[in-house]
């Protein structure tokens, strides 16, 4: 009888552990099934360009129906509850039993907890990505403001690379003098989190594009109606149009469950082989896990989880399949408008405690480099779906 | 003109038959089948492509290529090939082997001096075969840069 593999995500983490696990054990031997609130496989580094019009949707997301062109059963739904004793997920509809679970769920937005931040813009989803695009299409001048509601939230260098990319977008429409951006940020230095190697030179290049920093402002309140932010320290920021990235929490089927959650009330998980502490039939992995596990959020971390994690369930199953070992470089094919720029880190040192930062470099910003992120673009979705993207 | 909505399976099939010939030799001599295990492990293989090495590489090539274009728009290729060609490289090996061994294995032997050298002991270091052989080559070195300096300076002129 077929094992049964239940993935809940299909993003990186989840939608890569689905397609690659299916390269590996044929359907008679393996079912799998993919759950996802969405219903769509997006790359997510691309919504920044979203909302300066140069993707539309249909280009960045695929359809999970495409899985049933490899085998796959999707589904679309949010999952309620997950009863680990019992192995089974609750969705709204369904009660659905598994052998294996593997937990890629991301995170969620939480506007709630932080007032205000749901009357502003941002674009860390494609509804909301949609919507800046309206807003930047009328922008004929004014104050831009870019900031964070939490300290952990999905790709961590955005904030300046889409002020970068805004940048670029208004001197192509010929009205940058007439535009201020200014960025907001709790980080010492722009991309302070990757060490000097990158923050030095990336501090430069935003300097020499008119782009106004505020450094050590964590956000304490957002006056909407006011058009304005405080920070903790009391400092004020004004602003004609508010990009700020919602408060990212864990889903309350991880955090309301002692089981699956770990003391921050993430989704427990290791390292070394991606299961959860209680549980060796339960895999975390994605942005779920990384402020467990000390990483930052992006999708590139998932996608070398995802190899590990598929070719360990193989071998669970098959009993005879290598794993293929984390690979914990982190990889950033960044457009920022006038120029690519390809930053890569090994996040080994900083994992084990070796050192504050990870060990990071860049190739240095080139116009061939723009190259890389539509390359990578097209490669995951047609590596997710097995060229049905 | 048929737009490509419109074309039949057919059009298309016969559009192809061209691209499908060429798809037929690569299947003959072998090359398919090597694009095909690259295809069946490109999986592992963007994992394990994925490196600091492999990216370091990319960052020296790119940071390298503006300068290497400075370089190549001054430089004589042909004599530079016939140079080149006529290097003992098999010497030049020889050579760098001697440096790489000795680095490896007796540099940390080489103490630091704790007194100053005198004149005499620095005289008599100089005039060993060794420092004589090394002080020939800069020698010859140096004055074959001032000529070609020099021949530069008349053709400019």
């Amino acid at each position: 009888m077929a094992k049964k593999v239940v993935i809940v995500g299909a993003g990186a983490g989840g939608g890569l552990t689905a397609s690659r696990l299916r390269k590996l054990i044929p359907k008679e031997e393996l079912e799998i099934t993919v759950i996802d609130r969405d219903g769509t496989t997006d790359f997510q580094p691309s919504y920044t360009m979203i909302s300066t019009g140069n993707r539309s949707p249909d280009q960045i997301s695929t359809p999970i129906e495409h899985f049933t062109k490899i085998g796959i059963k999707p589904i679309k739904a949010e999952v309620k509850e997950i009863d680990p004793k019992n192995r089974y997920v609750i969705t709204g509809e369904e009660k659905i039993g598994y052998d294996v679970l593997v937990l890629s769920p991301g995170v969620k937005f939480d506007y709630g907890k932080f007032p205000g931040s749901d009357k502003l813009f941002h674009f860390w989803d494609m509804h909301s990505a949609l919507k800046l695009r309206q807003q930047l299409a009328g922008f004929n001048g004014g104050r831009i403001l870019i900031s964070v509601t939490t300290k952990l939230y999905k790709c961590p260098p955005v904030p300046w690379e889409m002020a970068m990319m805004l940048d670029h977008y208004f001197r192509m429409k010929g009205i940058r003098d007439k535009v201020e951006i200014t960025v907001a940020h709790w980080a010492p230095k722009p991309f302070a989190m990757f060490g000097p190697t990158l923050s030095e030179p990336a501090t430069r290049w935003i300097e020499e594009r008119g782009i106004k920093t505020i450094n050590n402002f964590t956000l304490r309140s957002i006056q909407a109606d006011k058009n304005e932010i405080t920070s903790e320290t009391g400092e004020s920021v004004k602003f004609d149009l508010g990009i700020v990235a919602p408060p990212h929490l864990p889903h309350d089927f991880i955090s309301n469950n002692d089981d699956l959650r770990s003391e921050n009330g993430w989704l427990s998980s290791n390292i070394d082989n991606f299961r959860t502490s209680k549980f060796d039939d339960i895999y975390g992995l994605g942005d779920a896990i990384a402020p467990t596990v000390g990483l930052g959020m992006a999708g590139v971390f998932a996608h070398f989880q995802a190899d590990t994690v598929a070719t360990l369930i193989a071998g669970d199953i098959t009993g005879s399949y290598s794993a293929v070992p984390y690979n914990s470089l982190g990889l950033c094919a960044a457009d920022l408008g006038h120029a690519g720029w390809i930053a890569y880190c090994d996040f080994g040192g900083k994992l084990r405690n070796q050192s504050p930062f990870p060990d990071c470099r860049s190739t240095g910003k080139s116009v061939l480099f723009k190259l890389a992120h539509p390359i990578y673009e097209r490669y995951f979705l047609a590596n997710v779906y097995g060229g049905w993207y | 003109m048929s737009t490509d909505s419109e074309k039949s399976t057919n059009d298309i099939v016969e559009e192809l038959l061209p691209t499908i010939r060429t798809i037929k030799k690569l299947q003959e001599s072998g090359i398919m089948a090597m694009i095909d295990a690259v295809a069946d492990n490109f999986d592992e293989l963007f994992n394990y492509a994925s490196s600091m090495p492999l990216m370091d590489g990319i960052s020296l090539l790119v940071k390298i290529a503006p300068m290497a274009s400075v370089l190549l728009k001054s430089i004589d290729m042909d004599k530079l090939q016939k140079s080149l060609e006529s290097i003992p490289w098999d010497r030049v090996a020889y050579g760098f082997n001697s440096i790489t061994d000795f680095m490896a294995k007796d540099m940390e032997k080489v103490q630091i001096p704790q007194t100053k050298a005198s004149m005499l002991r620095a005289l008599g270091e100089i005039e060993t075969p060794e420092m004589q052989y090394l002080l020939n080559i800069a020698i010859k070195f140096a004055r074959r840069i001032m000529d070609d300096m020099e021949n530069l300076k008349k053709t400019e002129k």
